[in-house]
């Protein structure tokens, strides 16, 4: 609109730089009788006040280019219950992403998915709470992988929605164009479905990735390793880059067939002896652990991402010797001296006292539940274990757990029983500072509903402390109410 | 009673009422909980020995409560609704006499309503007073004319330096002069975002809408009847509610399409949008609250009332007060306009009686959210778009949308339109 223009020019310059130009600012001749204004601010205001309304009142819809519609897929799920949908948003408003995951958990069994106004939030969830953005696809439907076309904050729906076809993912737009984060996420689904199509997405682009995103996407394959990978990771351990050969080592350690296990072991069998001794004036054999890393420390070792540091109260040799028991798979004692794993359990402990820890993370990373029943059966008390025993021997460790190895309760595979439940809450209410709504959180979907009231009358050191607890206790049985909501929900 | 959830949330005077009374929306509290057609109510234990007696009106949607809070409607009566919609329903249908004495008065208050005895004002007086407010608010007028001209003659190039300050004076100024309107006019000015693109339009916009109005107030006289009220209204000098509610009101079933709550300065300006269904007309409620005032009786999105509403200038705005009220129920999409072009054929018809209309609403039956070229657009069965303000819940909408076209409540001017309100599936859901 020119005459709007010429107004804006004008007024930007104003009237006493610029006297409007008759010719330009003439009055239509469709307007007849227009008194002659006293002066040119005047004119320049009633050509402005006439522009504005005409402008509005002549207002017509616009046809914008790049406009393009998209209708949703129909879906295939029905919606769940009204119910479920208040629960989901209470659930969502009081921020439990725990209780989240079990809603969302459930929807999948129930094979339902949420109403589409829950959309936005879910997928917003789906994105700050990344663990659970795969459950949260699952139950948004088609028109959530629809909706997340529309927020780059949430096209990890449409990484999860193409892995989905794993064949389609190699040339999908996220994994050719995508961020390197959003990558990643497509590959670490793409892995835990069919790893041997992840990893050859990352060998053929391989050689065009830099450094920090090979790194980065390096990292994905730690999902569905196995022995597969094994040819192409150790080729990697000639990688220029220092940070994608520890990644590479780190996945390495965890395959038994590797060069690095090879060497790890060679080392193992002259570093550590098992020899039978005779005692008691020869009257009784005895089997001793003979330890000497020393003289095996070699730099192909310490290549592999072994650091040749004193750490706590071991020595620098006895520290790389550390580092070695806790990579090797615990079956190698096994094999190495046909003993049962109880039976290495109870050498270590006489003999060599300073490395069951070591043992035992070996037994964690490897995740060998077997050894880490022998260990609880041994009485061995470490907590990282927790994830890898039954219920029973979970619940067993935990009750006689102190203030410190409260943390570790966490890692339960399944809800506490009342005492433990008790037991640990009462832990918790001597420290309510530490033990707070926002830690408690983390706790909910562990804790039975038949605790709700229970927990506020549990004795702490003093006043303050009481009224600390009392306010967590009643934000945590809001919590458990709506968990007992949830078990009727779908 | 069938109220969404979001609905009856959307009652609640602020956003911890609405969570204190999901909270209190299950069984355990309460005890002695009934329904029947016109009325809910039950017993809700507190801190103290004696539980609050809480009953809800559902003729005109009205909350009673004996707790000590001041917020209207207070937790108790959010929690009573969302638990009884929970539930589906309470089993007693017997009124406890609490009850049936509060409606009977309700309804007693409804029938026979009396003006209070009031001192007969000094008609002279008031005469005199109206007469020297004038003739302040013309001296502000003209003061305000000069300064405008002097913004135009030195230009507004350097306005950006200046900020929001360049028109704190001369807003004192028109406070001085009782036009408080004038004021409010000012202060929009002075707030417009100088570092946004095309700030000079959005500048020169109020500048001449403010210059209109100043030039309309110094010819009052030769205003019609009509468009002199608006003026006074606008400047800052409002008809009183008595006078306008003495007025021939339109009885119809009106359908609350939309509601705005905004906040600044310390006051609270409420909107509700209805429209009728037998008149096709539109209304706008407003309310002013400052902090700690109780709101007024709300009401609730997407429902209907049977009212008469009597408005303030019905040609020239959409301003109104409800008379009287009888009912409310649940509202099904109204029929509203078909298009875009429907939509500023009407725009046009009231630009052209009034050129200070801000904003109208209107139900458009079928537009879709579309995102495009780094913003948001809402398109009509044509394919043609207006501007989405995106003020809202823009990804809820479209993710009801799913691509459909929906009926959308839509408040704005020009070529932006805020939504308020759509029905997706014979529900209403508030943006």
């Amino acid at each position: 609109m020119d005459i709007w223009k010429n107004v804006i020019h004008n007024a930007m310059l104003g009237t006493s730089r610029l006297a409007p130009d008759k010719n330009l600012l003439a009055w239509p001749d469709s307007m007849p009788d227009y008194p002659t204004p006293p002066d040119a601010e005047t004119q320049l205001l009633h050509l402005a006040a006439v522009a504005v309304a005409y402008s509005y009142g002549g207002t017509q819809p616009l046809q914008p280019a790049g406009v393009h519609t998209e209708v949703a897929a129909p879906e295939a799920l029905p919606y769940c219950s009204n119910n479920a949908a208040t629960l989901l948003t209470n659930i969502v408003q009081q921020d439990v992403p725990v209780l989240l995951v079990q809603w969302l958990q459930q929807c999948i069994q129930a094979r339902q998915i949420a109403p589409p106004d829950l959309l936005p939030l879910l997928l917003q969830k789906g994105k700050e709470w990344k663990q659970y953005s795969a459950a949260v696809v699952s139950c948004t439907g088609n028109r959530g992988v629809w909706l997340a076309k529309c927020n780059t904050d949430w096209h990890y729906a449409l990484s999860a929605s193409e892995a989905a076809a794993p064949q389609d993912a190699p040339n999908s737009t996220v994994w050719l164009e995508g961020t390197t984060k959003e990558r990643a996420t497509l590959l670490t689904t793409v892995r835990n479905t069919t790893p041997a199509t992840g990893r050859q997405m990352l060998m053929d682009t391989w050689a065009a990735e830099n450094a920090a995103t090979r790194t980065e996407l390096l990292q994905t394959m730690s999902h569905g390793l196995s022995e597969d990978d094994l040819e192409w990771l150790e080729t990697l351990t000639n990688e220029k880059s220092q940070k994608v050969r520890d990644v590479a080592y780190k996945l390495l350690k965890r395959l038994r067939g590797s060069v690095v296990n090879v060497l790890y072991h060679q080392f193992l069998n002259n570093a550590i002896n098992l020899t039978t001794e005779k005692a008691l004036l020869g009257l009784v054999k005895k089997t001793v652990l003979r330890i000497t890393p020393g003289p095996y420390i070699t730099e192909s070792l310490l290549k592999t991402g072994i650091a040749k540091t004193a750490k706590d109260t071991l020595t620098e040799e006895e520290h790389v010797l550390w580092q070695v028991i806790a990579s090797v798979h615990p079956n190698y004692w096994l094999q190495q001296y046909q003993l049962l794993a109880s039976e290495v359990i109870a050498q270590f402990k006489k003999d060599a006292p300073q490395y069951l820890s070591a043992l035992a993370n070996a037994i964690s990373t490897h995740r060998e539940t077997g050894w880490a029943l022998a260990f609880a059966t041994a009485g061995e008390k470490y907590y990282n274990l927790i994830p890898l025993l039954p219920g029973a021997a979970q619940e067993r460790l935990l009750l006689s757990a102190e203030m410190a190895d409260v943390p570790w309760a966490k890692h339960t595979n399944s809800e506490w029983s009342e005492p433990l439940a008790m037991h640990i809450l009462r832990l918790m209410a001597q420290m309510p500072y530490q033990y707070t709504r926002g830690e408690l959180r983390e706790y909910v979907h562990l804790i039975p509903v038949t605790m709700i009231g229970k927990a506020t009358g549990l004795y702490t050191k003093n006043d303050y402390y009481q009224i600390v607890w009392t306010n967590t206790c009643t934000q945590l049985d809001s919590w458990l109410q709506l968990k007992k909501e949830l078990k009727n929900a779908f | 009673m069938n109220y969404t959830e979001d609905q009856i949330l959307a009652l609640a005077p602020d956003s911890s009422s609405a969570k204190a009374g999901t909270a209190l929306a299950k069984t355990a509290p309460w005890a002695n909980t009934g329904a029947d057609e016109e009325a809910l109510w039950g017993e809700c234990q507190g801190s103290g020995s004696k539980p609050y007696q809480t009953q809800i009106d559902l003729r005109q949607l009205a909350f009673k409560c004996s707790c000590p809070s001041r917020k209207f409607p207070c937790k108790h009566g959010l929690g009573l609704m969302l638990l009884h919609k929970k539930t589906g329903g309470f089993p007693n249908g017997q009124r406890p006499n609490w009850v049936t004495e509060w409606l009977s008065k309700r309804s007693e208050k409804a029938e026979t309503k009396t003006e209070p005895t009031k001192k007969q004002p000094d008609e002279a007086a008031q005469q005199r007073r109206r007469q020297a407010r004038l003739a302040n608010m013309q001296d502000g007028v003209a003061e305000l004319l000069l300064w405008i001209k002097d913004i135009v003659r030195e230009g507004i190039m350097n306005l950006p330096e200046k900020g929001a300050g360049h028109t704190a004076t001369i807003a004192r100024r028109m406070i001085d002069a009782q036009a408080p309107g004038l004021a409010g006019l000012l202060r929009e000015m002075g707030q417009i975002n100088y570092f946004a693109d095309n700030w000079q339009t959005t500048y020169l916009d109020k500048l001449a809408h403010l210059f209109l109005l100043a030039t309309a107030f110094q010819q009052m006289e030769q205003q019609e009847e009509a468009m002199a009220r608006e003026i006074l209204t606008l400047a800052g000098l409002p008809q009183s509610k008595e006078q306008v509610l003495a007025g021939t009101g339109i009885a119809d079933r009106w359908t609350v399409l939309g509601h705005q709550l905004e906040e600044e300065d310390n006051l609270t300006t409420e909107k509700y949008w209805l429209l009728g269904q037998q008149s096709n007309k539109y209304a706008l409620l407003l309310n002013f609250y400052v902090p700690q005032q109780v709101r007024e009786a709300p009401l609730m999105t997407g429902t209907s009332i049977d009212a008469e509403l009597v408005y303030y200038n019905a040609d020239l705005n959409y301003r109104a007060l409800i008379k009287q009220q009888t009912a409310t129920q649940p509202a099904v999409a109204p029929d509203g306009y078909a298009n875009w072009n429907a939509v500023v054929q009407a725009q046009t018809a009231i630009i052209s009686k009034s050129p200070f209309v801000t904003e109208m609403p209107a139900v458009v039956n079928g537009l879709l959210p579309v995102p495009a070229n780094g913003q948001w657009w809402l398109q009509d069965a044509n394919g043609m778009c207006m501007h989405l303000n995106t003020g809202c819940d823009v990804y809820k909408l479209a993710a009801l949308s799913g691509g459909h076209l929906l009926p959308i409540v839509v408040v704005g001017k020009g070529h932006t339109y805020l939504p308020l309100g759509t029905w997706h599936n014979g529900t209403f859901t508030k943006l």
